[in-house]
């Protein structure tokens, strides 16, 4: 399925902090039994960001302190994103299949409301202004879209 | 029942960084009693160190970080330690009401992970590992003799 403007709408109402747009959106399409555009959105700009954060020289250390300090950032809610989930999809957005069973067993709405959190980190890591929100979207999308 | 010298010699070796003279004394440990004796030490162990690092205190950002930073230094492919394991029984240690539902193998193998990493920051010496040690068998000791 391709991704849409509307995906790319609702992803950028989560990352600006809209949650009125975001939320019936978001759950609307995970119930819908349509969501591939949607989690292809979620999954390329998640990937892009990790690979911009962390590449070329990553180690798995970083990739665990990195989303220790997210979790953490989350006080009494840390526990609702899986440590190892979050770890493995951010080796994987590398290109490391390291720990790649977590994933097997994970849900996939584990793995995208870890993608999630994590990529609203990473956003607000980068201090992206609207125009490098813009900019993330459409080169998600286009990512997004060649793998269809 | 009570902890053995032998367990308690066991576990020092093992905190000290001689695993030589560890793996020795591992291989002639009972390991029938050991089952209960060395991992109440282990757990005892795991309890002090825990309370002292976060002085009783229970904040869960601080348990997050922690744990992090243990599998970010000692466990190299991120698959050795569980971290939910781990933060739960750092807060089940600091007096929190968990749910969790764990395996003895993941508990032993997870307090001697944290307690590792607590020892080592706490950079204790001989004797300090010594003191350490007994007041931690004398708190394994009590549950034994409790059950």
């Amino acid at each position: 399925m391709q991704v849409t403007d509307e995906h790319v709408k609702a992803l950028r109402s989560y990352l600006s902090g809209d949650p009125e747009v975001w939320i019936p959106v978001h759950e609307r399409l995970l119930a819908s039994g349509r969501a591939e555009g949607h989690e292809s959105l979620i999954w390329a700009a998640f990937a892009l960001l990790v690979r911009r954060k962390f590449s070329p020289t990553w180690s798995v250390d970083k990739v665990i302190r990195y989303v220790a300090s997210v979790r953490a950032s989350l006080g009494e809610q840390a526990s609702l994103i899986d440590a190892r989930v979050a770890e493995s999809l951010m080796c994987r957005a590398l290109g490391d299949e390291v720990n790649s069973e977590v994933l097997d067993k994970a849900g996939d709405k584990a793995k995208v409301h870890a993608e999630l959190v994590m990529l609203m980190a990473l956003v607000s890591d980068a201090n992206m202004d609207d125009s490098a929100l813009d900019e993330l979207l459409e080169s998600a999308q286009k990512v997004a879209n060649q793998w269809q | 029942m009570a902890v053995t010298d032998q367990e308690v010699a066991v576990l020092r070796a093992h905190l000290a960084g001689d695993f030589e003279e560890y793996e020795r004394l591992w291989s002639q440990l009972d390991r029938e009693a050991a089952a209960k004796g060395y991992t109440a030490l282990i757990a005892a162990a795991f309890f002090e160190a825990v309370d002292r690092r976060f002085s009783g205190q229970l904040n869960n950002a601080d348990v997050v970080e922690y744990v992090g930073e243990v599998r970010a230094r000692f466990d190299e492919r991120g698959t050795e330690i569980d971290p939910t394991a781990a933060e739960l029984m750092i807060r089940a240690a600091l007096g929190d009401e968990v749910n969790a539902d764990l395996d003895d193998e993941t508990v032993i193998s997870t307090q001697l992970w944290v307690l590792t990493a607590l020892v080592l920051d706490e950079e204790l010496d001989g004797a300090a590992l010594d003191e350490f040690l007994a007041e931690a068998r004398k708190t394994a000791d009590g549950w034994l003799s409790n059950p």
